[in-house]
């Protein structure tokens, strides 16, 4: 207790605190009898016979502080004591041999070692099994601080000579390898629009097996709450049922649940939010990270686009990623995919997907796959592909496609078949082609544009000259007439087109000559690959020169005898359209890197196919074929003009080979057409192909594919706002008087 | 606090006539030094600082590893990263009242009660086997459950036999040449010890309480073949105990041949040391080990070293070694110093179990000894543990507090700063016992004179040292 009145440092308080040892405090013994004698303490302590050094406090400290009136009863107690001492001799003789060595005169005979000897009694033999107090305590220390220092040496070892090692297998236990996964780049129209993106989502997953143990291992601890693996699979398979909706059935779900697997898929895509809540409420259920890809124009251009869907048949999981499966996402699908990047962190024990926070050290960042941008335009494509599959309807037709190129720069805007498919629905790969581009097919008439070409550019004639056309005409053994009967006729140059004459055509290209007619057709593309971008392009058939057989040049220059996809056919006009220069139609416009670098496409090269005088001269000479003439006069693709507009074109049908005959066939027809939008100033080629449509009997659109153009081309000039050509289409003598 | 001035006076001069024949003058300055250690430990009260600074720096150690360790598996339980923690903090604060309780409390008084303790103690033993008294966690039935805090009665068991264990051994130290007065009633209280323990049952505890019997009868100066048939029963206990439990074997087996020994058995061990060699020499940073995360199973207690080895790397595991050495160190000097021979042993056992429960941790936990449940004092997470070791600390601090010098220079210089602050009491100097008379009346018929005062008194009164 510290006294009310602190005494200043270093001076002995005398009042309050306890003074020093031997003064009457209230601390000190309290019975009534005196203080036994000052002694050191060891001389009592046998049991500890090491002394202590003498302590300065108990030196000389009795009797300086003993006050005197202690002085006497400290002198009584000590005779007592040596009185008492006397009589018991041996017992207590080192005790009071050593007091009275101090004070009272000794007794020879106590004091020598004789007598110590002599004496028996406990005290004498305590010392034997107490052993040395001090020794003890320090082999004690010397074996407390060895084992330490023991410890420490070991860990010298672990920490510093083997850690490298240990340290090691200790990363190696806890870091786990994560995937980055790229995004797959979206593919957009020439405008921005998203034909195709990418969104994160989940795939539901569940370990049926394992969860069956952890059920029972957790009803065995606590048996109060049971957890039944039947019941509680069918709370999950009804509570998925309600996130995702009646794309799997409850029982589906269930049969999955309670398969004999390790390892089940449940759903595929389902929204990240939705998993999440699942995933809260059932922490069993796995939700794994996949990306979905949207098309949110469903079936518009996916003959183009074509579809990627998740693939998990790598067996290495972090390979499971986006894939294209058809059209561009297929062809396109390195550009797209980008590169999935590796995280590395440490995961928490007994778990690979807890990471210990702050542990992540990435080793490779993801690059996102690049955007696609598309030269076409997603409204006229979504016209094209309902107008084009009304058109098939009403035509009665099998099939078809359709085309609309930029007349410049060959650019496809537009690339229709009549027969699309929905990405997100189930696929059928029966409509995931594009024959427009995969499909070729004899054109008929419209390949009279290269006689033309020939005709105009060789000089033979022109446009106005009168040609006498008989109703037939023998090439080698066969004979070629006209589409419909007729005598000798005084056809104009233009006439022998617009009205479609295959004998005046033939006379036409005899004049021209197989092997400039040959060149013709090679320098238009035909027979090759356009390169357009699209996966599986047909690159068509053209018999080489050297094959041609004697009725070869009888079947060419009226497009029978060879091959072609709609769009080699539209490109060919495109040349036309183009000044006499054909520039290869492309679809890709550009990449777009993920970091926003635009890369375009390589230019296609130019081919110079004729002149621009020619390919004037043929464009004006060609709209001719659409022009009302009364009668005499009509083009063959009358429906195919455009009130306000100069429009060049050419119709075509073309027979089928027949699959039972083996022979041209007359009534399976590829029906055709191939226009210049406008004429005066061209600024796109449309190209139609219907095949084998309702050809006799039916209504026009089985005979003819004009109507269609008129649908386009009107369309066209409203969405382009295409001027008014200044003047209408001349109408010209198609049969002279 | 001032030292006595003769004292440092005298070290002053001895260091003074040492240096003047050799040293050079460039030693001068790691001589002074030396000088003012050896005078700083010459002070009267240098054994109580000490204690006062080990017992600081590890309360404080263990309160930041146990909210580094426990942190995850607090979130993981709880959703909150300081459950433990602050469970711990809580232990800590109870701690410390019972450290300044057995600070304050003259030593005399704790004599006194020892048996009492001892009685209480083998009673809360008994009635923690009783199901529903106790409670049973991971197996084992030592804990009683109040609320959402445990206690261990085991640990009161400790402190209860030590204290006793010595004032009984004082007691009979002039009869302790003879073995049924140095084995009984101490060994047979201590079996009773072992056997409830060993019920529950708790081996750690078992362990630690047999190294508190061994320290008491080798302070109280046992003949050393008591020691080696002691070893042989230990061997022959442990081989016992091994072969009894499944568990146990495959500790065993797997410590003494690592290799081998299946990931399971030799899990614990393993991720031990990858945490260890994971720190290296300065470690990951506070908080930055991840085994933390699940892969060291009981890091927050019995592995919490290997946590100190994996964030603070070598210079924090020397740290503690170094601080437990120390203790080691001032422990004995305490023991050494005091004259009352139940302080010596009070202090020496103390000493000796709180050491050695910490080398047998660490030796546990780098890979020296095979793994048992036994906690790291002040460090490791653990109620009844960190309070009653914070107790022993108190009473060690107080047994300091008793060395003579100390006695003289608190009663003539005042408590001092620290001593006002905790209101400590001025320590009793050893008085030593009365005259003694034989437990048994010689059978010497004696004279007709003499026994004065003495022979009045009952000889239970005289029962040495302290009272």
């Amino acid at each position: 207790m510290p006294p009310a009145g602190k005494p200043p440092d270093g001076r002995r308080p005398d009042r309050g605190w306890p003074a020093l040892p031997g003064r009457r405090t209230p601390g000190a013994p309290r019975s009534g009898r005196p203080t036994p004698p000052r002694r050191a303490p060891w001389h009592d302590d046998d049991s500890y016979p090491d002394p202590p050094p003498p302590r300065p406090i108990r030196r000389g400290s009795d009797r300086d502080a003993l006050p005197p009136w202690r002085e006497a009863l400290r002198r009584k107690a000590r005779a007592e004591a040596a009185a008492e001492a006397r009589p018991r001799g041996a017992r207590s003789g080192p005790r009071a041999g050593a007091a009275s060595a101090r004070r009272s005169a000794p007794a020879p005979r106590h004091s020598t070692g004789t007598a110590r000897r002599v004496s028996t009694g406990p005290r004498r033999i305590v010392r034997k099994p107490t052993g040395n107090h001090h020794v003890r305590v320090l082999v004690v220390r010397f074996l407390l601080v060895g084992a330490l220092v023991a410890a420490g040496l070991k860990l010298i070892q672990v920490q510093g000579f083997e850690a490298e090692a240990l340290a090691a297998k200790a990363e190696q236990q806890r870091t786990t390898t994560f995937e980055i996964p790229a995004v797959r780049g979206a593919i957009l129209d020439r405008d921005g629009t998203k034909l195709a993106f990418s969104v994160e989502a989940r795939m539901l997953a569940f370990q049926p097996n394992r969860m069956r143990e952890e059920y029972a291992e957790a009803t065995r601890n606590n048996p109060a709450e049971p957890i039944d693996f039947d019941q509680r699979t069918e709370e999950i398979a009804r509570a998925i049922h309600e996130v995702v909706g009646d794309r799997v059935s409850e029982e589906e779900l269930l049969a999955k649940l309670r398969k004999d697997a390790s390892y089940v898929f449940l759903v595929g895509e389902v929204e990240p939010a939705a998993a999440r809540d699942l995933t809260e409420r059932y922490p069993e259920i796995i939700d794994e990270y996949r990306s979905m890809r949207e098309y949110p124009g469903r079936s518009l251009a996916s003959n183009i686009v074509g579809v990627a869907n998740w693939r998990m048949d790598d067996p290495d999981v972090d390979k499971h990623n986006l894939h294209g499966l058809s059209g561009l996402e297929a062809l396109r699908d390195k550009v797209l995919s980008g590169t999935p990047g590796r995280e590395v962190k440490d995961t928490t024990g007994g778990s690979d997907t807890l990471v210990i926070p702050g542990s992540d050290r990435e080793i490779e960042p993801a690059v996102d796959g690049s955007n696609l941008v598309l030269t076409i335009d997603s409204d006229l494509q979504y016209f094209l592909q309902q107008a084009l599959a009304d058109y098939m309807k009403r035509a009665e037709a099998e099939g078809g496609s359709a085309v609309v190129l930029d007349s410049h720069t060959g650019e496809v805007y537009a690339l229709a078949n009549d027969t699309s498919f929905d990405p997100t629905g189930p696929l059928d790969t029966s409509e995931m082609g594009n024959p427009a581009v995969t499909t070729p097919y004899e054109p008929g008439s419209v390949a009279k544009v290269v006689t033309a070409l020939c005709t105009i550019q060789e000089d033979i004639s022109e446009p106005q000259d009168v040609h006498m056309v008989a109703g037939t005409h023998q090439v080698a053994d066969r004979t070629i007439s006209d589409a419909w009967p007729h005598g000798t006729l005084p056809f104009t140059t233009t006439g022998i087109f617009a009205k479609s004459s295959n004998v005046g055509t033939l006379m036409l290209a005899e004049e021209c000559g197989k092997d400039r007619f040959s060149a013709l057709l090679e320098k238009l593309g035909l027979g090759q690959r356009t390169g357009v971008g699209l996966p599986g392009e047909s690159p068509g058939r053209v018999p080489p020169r050297g094959q041609w057989s004697g009725s070869t040049f009888g079947n060419l220059p009226i497009g029978q005898g060879m091959s072609m996809t709609v769009l080699q056919m539209a490109a060919m006009y495109q040349a036309v359209a183009n000044g006499g220069v054909r520039v290869p139609p492309r679809i890709v416009d550009a990449v777009v890197t993920p970091d926003g670098e635009r890369i375009p496409e390589p230019d296609p090269k130019p081919v110079r196919v004729v002149s621009e005088d020619t390919a004037k001269t043929v464009r004006d000479m060609f709209r001719a074929v659409v022009q009302d003439g009364d009668g005499l006069n009509d083009g063959t693709g009358e429906p195919g003009s455009l009130t306000g507009y100069q429009i060049s074109g050419k119709t075509g049908t073309a027979q089928q080979i027949d699959p039972e005959t083996g022979s041209y066939s007359n009534s399976l027809y590829w029906v055709t057409f191939a226009g210049i939008l406008p004429a005066n100033d061209p600024r796109f080629v449309v190209g139609i192909m219907i095949d084998r449509p309702n050809y006799s009997g039916g209504e026009i659109e089985g005979r003819s594919a004009a109507p269609l153009f008129h649908d386009i081309a009107s369309y066209l000039t409203q969405r382009y706002n295409i001027p008014l050509s200044k003047k209408a289409s001349p109408v010209v003598p198609l049969i002279a008087d | 606090m001032t030292a006595l001035e003769p004292a440092r006076a005298e070290t002053q001069d001895k260091a003074g006539k040492e240096r003047t024949p050799r040293r050079p003058a460039r030693h001068g300055r790691i001589h002074a030094a030396r000088v003012a250690l050896t005078a700083w430990l010459g002070r009267p009260l240098a054994s109580f600082h000490l204690v006062l600074a080990i017992c600081g720096l590890l309360v404080v150690l263990g309160l930041v590893m146990v909210l580094s360790a426990s942190s995850v598996i607090s979130q993981q339980q709880s959703y909150s990263p300081y459950t433990v923690f602050g469970k711990q903090v809580v232990f800590v604060l109870v701690g410390l009242v019972l450290f300044w309780i057995g600070l304050r409390m003259p030593l005399r008084k704790i004599r006194s009660w020892s048996p009492t303790a001892l009685w209480v103690s083998l009673l809360m033993l008994v009635l923690v086997l009783i199901p529903g008294i106790g409670t049973q966690v991971n197996g084992t039935r030592s804990w009683f459950q109040f609320g959402p805090v445990g206690f261990q009665p085991v640990e009161v068991a400790k402190v209860a036999l030590a204290l006793w264990g010595a004032h009984i051994l004082v007691v009979k130290r002039g009869l302790l040449h003879q073995y049924r007065h140095l084995l009984v009633p101490v060994v047979p209280v201590a079996l009773v010890m072992f056997a409830l323990i060993m019920l529950q049952p708790d081996l750690g505890g078992t362990i630690t309480l047999g190294v508190v019997l061994i320290a008491l009868l080798w302070f109280a100066g046992a003949q050393m073949r008591l020691f080696v048939a002691l070893a042989g029963g230990a061997v022959a206990g442990a081989l016992i105990l091994a072969l009894n439990a499944d568990y146990r074997l495959l500790r065993v087996l797997a410590f003494l041949n690592p290799e081998e020994a299946p990931d399971s058995a030799n899990y614990q061990a393993a991720q031990a040391l990858y945490a260890l060699a994971d720190g290296g020499l300065f470690g990951k940073g506070l908080g930055q080990g991840p085994s933390k995360y699940f892969y060291l199973p009981n890091v927050h207690n019995d592995f919490i070293f290997a946590l100190v080895g994996e964030e603070l790397g070598f210079l924090g595991c020397a740290l503690v070694l170094g601080l437990f050495a120390l203790l080691a160190v001032v422990g004995m000097r305490i023991a050494t110093r005091n004259i009352d021979p139940w302080i010596r042993m009070v202090a020496a056992t103390l000493t000796v179990w709180l050491v050695a429960q910490a080398a047998i941790n660490i030796g546990y936990v780098v890979g020296l000894l095979p793994v048992t449940g036994i906690t790291l004092p002040l460090i490791s997470a653990g109620g009844t543990s960190v309070v009653i070791t914070l107790l022993v600390f108190g009473i060690l601090a107080n047994c300091a507090r008793h060395e003579p010098e100390s006695v003289a220079a608190l009663r003539s210089q005042g408590p001092g700063r620290f001593g006002r602050l905790m209101r400590l009491p001025a320590p009793d100097p050893y008085q030593p016992p009365a005259k003694r008379r034989p437990a048994r009346t010689p059978a010497r018929p004696r004279g007709p004179g003499g026994s004065g005062s003495a022979r009045r008194q009952h000889p239970r009164r005289s029962r040495g040292g302290t009272r």
